[in-house]
């Protein structure tokens, strides 16, 4: 008796896991201290934002859209969220998605009719150009668990704390990714690299802007 | 019972590590360090493969296709399948058999990473995860 209950369920789970759209929402809590610390560090990504010349990241409040962040990729491989918007509420492939309104926290990269998927930028696939500090010196994110900017060259003085703009086509220019945390000087050829340090945490995310135009 | 309690791990284990459960940024692999520790223990490959997709179902992460689910599955089945044939001790098994069971789930969905500190991180929580469990289920069953 009890094998065929379990034949049954095995049955009837694998065609719920694989045949249908149904997952299981892990919405969270609203956190007043994470609301709190993206205001912070928003007004924060402004201020520095200035100093760039041609600064772009003035986005108006109404072309961004604000979701809830059902679920978070269970794995390491990759680093995905998932949000309460789709198609339905004017969400589009390659949108920009921001923590707060100057922060970048990476891109959507698939969309269905009331859900979207965005790449963080911990994801290890991710790649995107960048800006550092007021001198606007070049490099290359390279995403990961340990993001890290690479093609810095060598003779361009970057330090600790410098903030990291992200140079992307299609984005606006000047979206604050996230700050240096230490500079390998070490590193082989004619270029340096520098660890990135982001101003949130992905696992802790409740909401989250996706630039509609 | 037995069954109850594997159940119960696996199922308390897979929510943590869907809520986005990390140490230092790693997130370890609960859901699949306790199928690998759970089929040592489970009475037949049918409680093993419930234990599988029962995971599956609370990890999958959206509403399409996930080919991270897929192979975290079928992992899953093969070590239910393992499980009943590794002729060492349960101990030693369970722990090359975890070893094993990550190693292919980083082959399939991004060797490059296998050489990384994540990849080696990962694995150094999995083990540990594992060896709780077992040690858990070992005590919890010892007399029965």
């Amino acid at each position: 008796m009890k094998r065929y209950f379990l034949i049954v369920s095995i049955i009837i789970l694998a065609i719920v896991v694989f045949f249908t759209g149904f997952f299981i929402k892990k919405e969270r809590f609203f956190d007043e201290n994470i609301q709190l610390k993206k205001e912070n560090e928003n007004l924060k990504a402004e201020l520095q934002g200035l100093k760039i010349e041609n600064f772009e990241a003035k986005i108006s409040q109404d072309g961004l859209l604000a979701v809830k962040v059902f679920s978070t990729y269970p794995f390491n491989v990759k680093n995905q969220i998932t949000v309460n918007a789709g198609e339905a509420q004017g969400v589009k492939k390659l949108a920009p998605a921001l923590f707060g309104k100057n922060i970048l926290l990476g891109q959507v990269i698939e969309v269905s009719k009331n859900y979207s998927v965005i790449q963080t930028i911990f994801d290890p696939n991710w790649q995107l150009p960048v800006r550092i500090s007021e001198k606007e010196i070049n490099g290359l994110l390279q995403g990961g668990n340990e993001p890290k900017i690479t093609f810095i060259e060598k003779d361009k003085p970057i330090t600790v704390g410098d903030a990291v703009y992200s140079a992307r086509q299609g984005f606006p220019l000047g979206l604050k990714v996230g700050e240096i945390s230490e500079i390998k000087e070490s590193a082989p050829g004619v270029f340096k690299e520098a660890v990135l340090i982001t101003p949130f945490n992905v696992s802790s995310l409740r909401e989250v802007e996706i630039l509609l135009q | 019972m037995k069954f109850f309690s594997l159940v119960l791990s696996v199922g308390i284990l897979s929510v943590i590590q869907s809520y986005g459960f990390s140490v230092f940024g790693v997130a370890p692999n609960l859901a699949l360090a306790a199928i690998v520790t759970s089929s040592f223990f489970a009475a037949d490959f049918f409680e093993g493969f419930f234990l599988v997709l029962l995971s599956a179902l609370v990890l999958k992460f959206g509403s399409g296709f996930e080919t991270g689910i897929l192979t975290f599955t079928l992992i899953g089945a093969m070590v239910v399948v393992a499980a009943k044939f590794i002729p060492w001790r349960y101990f030693a098994g369970n722990l090359i058999t975890i070893v094993i069971a990550v190693l292919i789930f980083y082959a399939f969905l991004n060797p490059g990473l296998i050489l990384s500190l994540v990849f080696a991180k990962e694995l150094f929580l999995d083990i540990v995860v594992s060896s709780l469990i077992f040690a858990f289920l070992y005590f919890l069953w010892q007399d029965k």
